[in-house]
């Protein structure tokens, strides 16, 4: 399990930064979504993976059952909250972009690096 | 129960900012609440320094959980002194956007006090947390906050600098996110103080030097730190300048407190790393004062001269004595507010003469010569003059560099503030020095500026005697920031205070 | 996207993602769901609601202030970490109340903090919605 889901990541992290060094918006909006859910994923790895059960329990059970980890998957639920608020955060302003400066090539948003004259 | 008075500084401004959100429409009511809200954070931030510095570090559980399990916050003489300097801004940014032309009106009824509040109170959260996933969310709401006040208003340049600074921000926190996820696959833990413990134990593999890593490259990127550095001079000059100032003092310090706080406390000592941060402080101040006498704005200036100065914050990491992190702490604190205060000068700049442009401006040590007088000591601080606030960071970073044989770094250091007085004096001659008779049509009388600009006026003038107080009596500030390193590398007092409380 | 079965199901689906937003979020304590799934599932419906009728319609028979709510967010939230510092527990600390409900069960502090998030997400979402239609 733990093998395909590196590999998993892996991949969701060369396709995240194949779109994002790309020029399109939408490609950019979608390189940072995958990049989130590749590191949530990563997250989910390192935190340790067992198939077991939650760890809800009463007293009694305390130390008999075999519980999975529940921290990974508060941390992995922050992030994805965080990381929705900024990727729709993202996806407005480069709609705004889109409007004010009438263009969906981030190559041309470079005015703010040029000297001035 | 004395320990509650750490929330009163966190919890006030999201206070505020919820009172805010209530009165959306009503900007008079939003102002109302954001002055007394900063007042009273300002207030408690100073009162809860006054008890670290009394009686030791100071700690809470969040819900009552036993120190490892739960969230600390942990409040010790290096974060209360930022939080308190962070709310001093607090209070001032709001005189200064008083006038329209720092924040327009249209911006301050689009949700500019609340979007404000919350990056305080992101920061104060930042500053005050002990569990490093914390952190992360801390840093996330510092940084949607200041996604919003950047792109707030959207103009074409604001959206351009609001895109690179989102993309890259998102970045370097998913690496941060990244980082956590190996600390914790390898600790089981991400309470600060026990990361200390369980880091430092026998047969601790070296991955996590891995982590370490990530958590460099991403506070790095936060900090602008040689060779990440090039998103700030592409954001942080395109908002409003009241904002530009704000964002521009307070956020790459916080990166830099991040960093000193995981690179001293939770990683364990690393010569590879701390062979990076030397060269990366060279390079840091070497690229970005090159940048700065580059270029004509004056908020680009100033943007390059950020990136520059933060290579003397590291250079105190890089050396890694007690004496040499007293000078970053230091250091830290006067940058915050001499940085700002450059931003608040050019901003007066702009309200005289309707551009940031260094060719098109000027003529105004003899318009206003008591504008002059406010830039000089802060520039003059900024290169590191004696004794300007700015010569006792730079003396003590110096000093136990000397100490240590850094000659290389050293050295460059007092080339980079050389370099300064050049990259200065390139804003000095054109805008202040430089006479620009006929070309120039003023129409404000000295007193009808004032008057128009009173806020802006006021809270430079404020700023300005600070930076004076922190140059003549810097003995306070030295105190405690000596405090405060020795208290860093004292991770033992730390450990305890968290882990027995 | 405005068809006649569309509007009629629409009707009839947004009580029913509301419902089952509630659902959600009472279940949530010991169960997956919580504040801020249910919040999603509620600005869902809105969100179906606003392609069926159009967004001017959405906001007159709803009359929701998004900031109001977001508002209401912080401030429930906010009293759920402080209720306990002033009975003079810890700071965030769970208080429970002794009566136990039929269906919804236990009251405390930490429902109350999920219904902050519950408010706060619906007004986020919701506002972004609206900004993004306006356009």
């Amino acid at each position: 399990m733990e093998i395909i889901l590196s590999v998993v990541t892996g991949l969701l992290f060369t396709i995240s930064v194949y779109l994002l060094l790309h020029r399109s918006f939408i490609k950019m909006i979608v390189g940072v979504i995958v990049f989130a859910h590749a590191i949530n994923l990563f997250l989910f790895i390192a935190g340790k993976i067992t198939r077991s059960m939650p760890a809800f329990i009463t007293e009694e059970e305390a130390g008999t059952a075999a519980l999975s980890d529940p921290l990974p998957q508060a941390f992995i639920l922050t992030a994805i909250v965080i990381g929705m608020g900024v990727q729709i955060f993202t996806i407005v302003l480069l709609n705004k972009v889109h409007f004010t400066a009438e263009t969906d090539d981030l190559d041309t948003l470079k005015t703010t690096d040029l000297p001035e004259a | 129960m004395t320990a509650h008075i750490l929330l009163v500084p966190l919890l006030t401004p999201l206070l505020a900012a919820m009172a805010c959100l209530f009165a959306w429409k009503k900007k008079q009511w939003q102002q109302y609440i954001y002055l007394s809200g900063s007042m009273i954070t300002l207030a408690g931030a100073a009162a809860l320094a006054w008890q670290v510095l009394q009686e030791g570090i100071v700690s809470i559980q969040a819900g009552g959980w036993e120190p490892p399990f739960g969230i600390t916050l942990v409040a010790d003489a290096f974060s209360v002194l930022l939080v308190v300097v962070t709310h001093v801004l607090g209070v001032l940014i709001y005189f200064y956007t008083l006038p329209p032309v720092s924040v327009s009106q249209e911006r301050k009824s689009f949700g500019f006090y609340p979007s404000l509040l919350l990056m305080l109170f992101g920061i104060t959260g930042a500053l005050l947390t002990g569990d490093i996933f914390n952190l992360y969310v801390w840093f996330e709401v510092m940084l949607v906050s200041s996604f919003v006040l950047i792109s707030l208003g959207n103009e074409r340049l604001q959206l351009e600098g609001a895109v690179k600074y989102v993309t890259i921000n998102f970045i370097a926190s998913a690496l941060f996110l990244a980082g956590i996820a190996i600390l914790y696959g390898m600790a089981g833990s991400t309470n600060m103080a026990d990361l200390a413990v369980r880091l430092r134990a026998d047969g601790v593999s070296d991955i996590v030097y891995v982590a370490m890593l990530f958590f460099l490259v991403s506070f790095s990127i936060k900090a602008a730190l040689f060779p990440l550095f090039f998103w700030l001079p592409a954001s942080y000059p395109t908002p409003p300048i009241g904002i530009a100032a704000i964002i521009a003092g307070l956020l790459t310090k916080i990166g830099i407190y991040a960093l000193i706080r995981t690179l001293i406390l939770v990683f364990p000592d690393n010569a590879f790393v701390q062979q990076l941060l030397l060269g990366m402080a060279i390079l840091t101040m070497l690229t970005g004062i090159f940048g700065a006498i580059a270029q004509y704005d004056m908020r680009k200036i100033l943007a390059f001269l950020i990136v520059s100065h933060m290579g003397y914050m590291v250079m105190g990491l890089a050396i890694a004595t007690p004496l040499a992190l007293a000078g970053t702490i230091f250091y830290m604190v006067h940058s915050i507010l001499v940085k700002t205060n450059l931003f608040f000068i050019s901003g007066l700049v702009f309200a005289d003469q309707q551009s940031f442009h260094i060719r098109k401006a000027g003529g105004l040590y003899e318009r206003l010569p008591w504008m002059a007088a406010l830039f000089l000591i802060s520039a003059f601080s900024l290169v590191g003059i004696p004794p300007l606030s700015g010569f006792w960071g730079k003396y003590m970073l110096a000093s136990t560099g000397l100490a240590t044989e850094q000659y290389l770094l050293v050295g460059v250091a007092l080339l980079t503030s050389m370099l300064t007085l050049w990259a200065v004096s390139r804003i000095w001659l054109p805008v202040f020095w430089q006479h620009k008779g006929a070309e120039k049509q003023v129409t404000l009388t000295q007193g009808a500026f004032v008057r128009k600009n009173r806020g802006m006026v006021v809270s430079s003038a404020a700023l300005t005697l600070l930076i004076l107080w922190l140059g003549f009596q810097a003995d306070p500030i030295v105190e405690i920031s000596i405090q405060a390193a020795e208290q860093l590398f004292d991770r033992q007092a730390y450990i305890d205070a968290v882990l027995k409380p | 996207m405005r068809t006649l079965i569309y509007v009629t199901a629409i009707r009839i689906i947004l009580p029913m993602f509301l419902l089952f937003s509630l659902y959600l979020f009472f279940r949530g304590h010991d169960h997956p769901g919580g504040g801020f799934i249910a919040a999603l599932v509620a600005s869902v419906g809105f969100i179906f609601h606003m392609l069926a009728f159009g967004i001017e319609t959405t906001k007159v028979t709803y009359n929701v202030n998004t900031f109001a709510l977001m508002g209401s967010g912080l401030a429930a939230a906010l009293l759920s970490a402080l209720i306990p510092v002033w009975v003079g527990k810890n700071f965030m600390e769970a208080l429970w109340l002794p009566i136990e409900l039929p269906v919804i069960g236990k009251l405390g502090t930490p429902i109350l903090f999920d219904l902050g998030v519950y408010l706060l997400v619906v007004g986020m979402v919701l506002k972004t919605a609206f900004s993004l239609f306006e356009d």
